[in-house]
């Protein structure tokens, strides 16, 4: 909390997930401005749309929603290529579906004159949000919290970096690392599985369940591109 | 006209077509148990709000403790594949939360009559505002995620014990059904979470 008080940012890349909706209601509850921007694919089928209305409403943060298709997917795909420098983590499309989401979020930030823009990034990586962690033995989460939630490799700070717009990443700060990988794994997975317990938690006791209790949805997923698979 | 006690003990699918709207969710509450509840997707130039929503939808049956199955439905074979499914999953009761819509039943009742099932609606002519009513006192938490342009103001908001008059007197002023059985407006009816 008191480290998004002090980076006072007064925009949100809100996907509704776990990650950005604590953020956005600790914002919130510290009193902060803020406004979501939320990108898109038109044709595809957006999971995370309904979730970022609820909390819009919920939260009276203005959202701005930015629909794209796969005429501007094809245009920007090489600014986005570029911007990464050619360091494709995963399958290069399945990289760059979700980066052309937060290359366009930052932008539209960017356009809007956000002094900075909050990310979830880190989130899954610390709170074992991704779904193959859930599956791991204890230790073998404990060895991969340390290893990527401190130094993974994060393409939105990249692609922000690359658009000269600041990004502000609360799960990496030095703070919230330390104290969270002294949450013991077993407590980062709940009875059905699901990952994050103790984040949905925290969002279940501001009353927001809906949320809190959401099914995980990759970033592909949630914004409409898993449908789609180009490289430039 | 459709509602009758199943003997305990018998051996029965019960299965409860189910949408997680507001309507299907108080349907499975009022019959008590379905073995099963079957989620229909169909085809649609542009996604329905169900279809983006069928993480909640899924996360909403398991946490009432009902096993859930999604079927996709082509464009033009709904019926024929509807009454497939229903035989293939060997089908016995089939629980379903239409209200007033004629041809909605008399869809049902075909099914019905096609799988040799047989059909429980127990929320079948009630009357509209009354059982709204009665959805919201049983703790159903119905969110608006998908409406018409009249009540889009409407959209992301949860409808509760202390709006739902309001709600109601709105949808009545626009000239719509406070039920939206027409489909005015979509619903996700998430169940209250127990915390852990």
């Amino acid at each position: 909390m008191s480290y998004i008080n002090l980076s006072s940012c007064d925009c949100i890349a809100l996907s509704a997930g776990i990650d950005t909706s604590l953020i956005a209601i600790i914002a919130k509850l510290s009193g902060l401005r803020i406004r979501g921007l939320y990108t898109f694919f038109k044709d595809g089928i957006p999971r995370d749309l309904v979730y970022v209305n609820y909390l819009s409403k919920v939260l009276n943060i203005p959202v701005t929603f930015i629909p794209i298709d796969l005429e501007y997917v094809k245009n920007v795909l090489r600014d986005v290529y570029s911007c990464i420098d050619g360091k494709a983590y995963h399958e290069l499309c399945i990289e760059l579906r979700n980066d052309v989401v937060f290359y366009t979020t930052l932008m539209k930030a960017k356009e809007f004159g956000c002094k900075c823009i909050y990310t979830g990034s880190g989130g899954d990586e610390l709170f074992a949000g991704y779904s193959f962690m859930l599956w791991l033995h204890e230790n073998e989460i404990e060895v991969y919290r340390e290893k990527w939630g401190i130094s993974g490799r994060y393409p939105e700070l990249e692609i922000a970096n690359c658009l000269d717009i600041k990004a502000v990443a609360p799960y990496l700060s030095k703070k919230v690392q330390e104290i969270a990988l002294q949450i013991p794994a077993k407590c980062l997975r709940g009875e059905c599985f699901e990952g994050k317990r103790i984040l949905r938690n925290i969002i279940n006791k501001f009353g927001y369940e809906f949320v809190g209790e959401r099914i995980k949805a990759p970033a592909e997923a949630g914004a409409g591109t898993d449908s789609i698979c180009i490289t430039p | 006209m459709h509602n009758s006690v199943i003997p305990l003990g018998e051996a029965v699918i019960r299965v409860a077509l189910s949408s997680e709207d507001k309507d299907s969710i108080y349907a499975i509450m009022r019959v008590g148990e379905v073995d099963l509840a079957v989620v229909f997707v169909y085809e649609f130039p542009r996604p329905s709000p169900h279809v983006l929503n069928i993480g909640k939808t899924i996360e909403t049956h398991l946490k009432m403790g009902t096993p859930v199955v999604v079927k996709a439905l082509k464009k033009g074979f709904e019926k024929i594949e509807t009454i497939e499914f229903l035989r293939r999953l060997r089908t016995k009761e089939i629980v379903a939360g239409d209200v007033y819509i004629e041809d909605h039943l008399r869809y049902m009742e075909d099914v019905a009559r096609e799988t040799g099932t047989r059909l429980i609606e127990p929320l079948w002519s009630e009357d509209l505002e009354e059982l709204l009513y009665k959805e919201i006192g049983n703790n159903i938490k119905p969110l608006l995620i998908g409406t018409v342009n009249k009540l889009e103001k409407w959209l992301g908001i949860e409808i509760r014990r202390d709006n739902v008059v309001t709600f109601a007197k709105y949808c009545k002023s626009v000239g719509i059904d406070p039920l939206g059985e027409r489909g005015e407006y979509h619903t996700s009816s998430h169940k209250p979470v127990t915390q852990r």
